[in-house]
């Protein structure tokens, strides 16, 4: 009986469960991970909160402060994405989140701790939209802020610290 | 009547046969089947030939089910397809099994198989001869069920017992292969999330992200019977035909020259809010082009203080002249008429207050030589209108 039950235990450590845990759909985040993400605050004219979107393999988080509803000429828009990704049969989910990280075209980010791409469009005199694309594991998480007045750098340096939270957050 | 043969998996309970030789028992198999067994008694395993024309037999038999030749009391199971055929069949099959001496009649066992089941008395408590015969743990030659032929409680019990180790047997090896699989989902799981090194602790925002907006201002309306005060040149006359421009977003209103205005915004900043007019709708070939810049202060002396830093944002956005020559305490100027050039421009800055916020407000306008008087006609009443 010692033997077969090793001889079984042997089986299911090598051939057991193979997709982690993961359902087709990818691995499930974390209850609440928008509020998770904490105070957005800063980036917003007024204090405002991101709103939870349903999303096929993920969650979508955004929050909207529209032009003609300021009091003063502000606007911006946060949209973070956040995906997990299935293994297929020839890919594991971590291949399978690198590949779509790898379908975006736009310039790395240097000393990231994890693979980062990030496009900057100015829209006019402090305007603009910064996306940020991160992958880690099973993990791509997209960021795009669009926001008036605001400098590159501090609207680079805010969307890196959305993207370092929420891949924190989606552990 | 014998005691029925204990075979496990199978619960025999007819005989129709009990010779010196060998025994004929029909019962079922513990799916269901029907089946018939041919036994030997301690006579006819102890015969050699019996044996061995029970096993030639056997090889042969288009019913066989199973059977066991090195049991103390060797047996072969056929199966039953039903009692209708079994007098035809299974007579064939059953008499060849049995020894020469011990051959059936046929109606006799045609009656025997027809007749309603009798219980078969119970093993007893200690062992006859034939059952005696079957030793314990002997395994089936030929089936896989197990069907070992054994008699008496002590054989019972350890069959039971065999039957609850298998059972455990089973479950500890289902319990090893989900440890074994929980613990490869496990390192899946964590193998997944060490690709690219640990992840940062996040950092806080800056609370300055997002600067400050200029606060928006109420539609300016345009302030009818103004006396005119010029700053160079040419004012609209009384009664002159001009149209208002009231939606630009600024604290103040204009006329333009007759003819269209188009309006275009050109952003706004922290600093200050950007517009342009031009007349008609083409940009690159408009005869007349004014572009304005708006920033709010606080109060006049903080505007005369920040009037340096204004003038040079805006002259560098519109790349024009800054204002140069002071109008009076509010209001600069500068003109530029050269011949070497062939526009004309003139530029402004002023001070002023609307609904009690002060503003600076900065103005370049370019026109075609023709279109000269014009474009001093629009810089005077924006002096006008923000008086």
């Amino acid at each position: 009986m010692l033997v077969a039950a090793l001889i079984a235990f042997s089986a299911g450590a090598v051939w057991g469960f193979p997709g982690g845990g993961q359902s087709a759909t990818g691995r499930e985040l974390p209850e609440g991970l928008c509020h998770r993400l904490g105070d957005i605050d800063a980036l917003f004219p007024q204090a405002t909160s991101l709103k939870e979107a349903p999303l096929a393999g993920g969650v979508r988080c955004q929050a909207v402060a529209a032009k003609l509803q300021q009091p003063t000429h502000s606007q911006a828009t946060l949209t973070i994405t956040v995906n997990t990704f299935a293994s297929t049969d020839d890919r594991s989910p971590v291949d399978e989140a690198r590949r779509r990280f790898d379908t975006e075209p736009w310039p790395a980010v240097p000393a990231q701790a994890y693979p980062t791409k990030i496009r900057r469009t100015e829209h006019g005199d402090q305007w603009w939209e910064i996306e940020v694309l991160g992958v880690y594991g099973d993990t791509v998480v997209r960021v795009a802020y669009n926001a008036q007045p605001i400098t590159r750098a501090a609207a680079e340096r805010a969307v890196l610290i959305l993207t370092d939270k929420a891949l924190w957050e989606s552990r | 009547m014998t005691p029925a043969p204990l075979i496990t998996g199978y619960l025999f309970d007819r005989q129709v046969h009990a010779g010196n030789l060998a025994e004929i028992w029909l019962g079922t198999s513990a799916p269901g089947q029907q089946v018939a067994v041919t036994i030997l008694t301690a006579a006819g395993a102890a015969d050699p030939a019996t044996r061995q024309r029970l096993e030639h037999s056997a090889q042969r038999n288009p019913l066989l089910w199973a059977a066991n030749f090195s049991a103390d009391r060797p047996y072969v199971i056929v199966r039953v397809a039903s009692e209708q055929d079994t007098a035809g069949l299974l007579f064939d099959s059953l008499t060849a099994l049995l020894p020469p001496a011990e051959q059936l009649d046929g109606a006799e066992l045609r009656r025997l198989l027809l007749t309603p089941s009798t219980p078969a008395p119970a093993a007893p408590a200690v062992a006859t001869p034939h059952t005696a015969a079957v030793p314990l743990g002997a395994s089936d030659d030929t089936h896989p069920d197990t069907m070992t032929a054994r008699a008496g409680p002590g054989a019972t019990l350890k069959r039971n017992a065999r039957a609850v180790a298998g059972i455990v047997t089973v479950v500890v090896i289902c319990a090893a292969y989900l440890v074994g699989g929980t613990l490869n989902s496990a390192l899946a799981r964590s193998s997944s999330g060490q690709t690219d090194g640990q992840l940062p602790t996040p950092a806080p925002l800056p609370p300055d992200t997002l600067l400050p907006g200029v606060m928006k201002v109420p539609e300016a309306a345009l302030r009818p019977g103004l006396r005119p005060v010029p700053v160079i040149g040419a004012t609209y006359a009384a009664d002159e035909k001009a149209n208002p421009v009231i939606d630009l977003g600024l604290p103040f209103a204009f006329r333009w020259p007759s003819g269209s205005a188009g309006t275009i915004g050109l952003g706004e900043t922290s600093y200050a809010l950007f517009r342009r007019v031009i007349a008609g709708q083409n940009r690159a070939k408009t005869p007349i082009d004014l572009r304005l810049a708006a920033h709010p202060c606080q109060d006049l002396p903080t505007c005369l203080a920040e009037r340096a830093v204004f003038d040079r944002t805006w002259t560098q956005k519109f790349t024009a002249r800054p204002p140069a020559t002071a109008r009076d305490r509010q209001t600069w100027y500068t003109q530029s008429d050269s011949s070497s050039s062939k526009t004309y421009e003139l530029t402004l800055t002023r001070a002023f207050t609307s609904c009690g916020q002060w503003w600076l407000v900065g103005a370049v306008i370019t026109a075609m030589p023709e279109h000269r008087i014009d474009a001093q006609k629009v810089i005077n009443d924006i002096r006008t209108q923000t008086s």
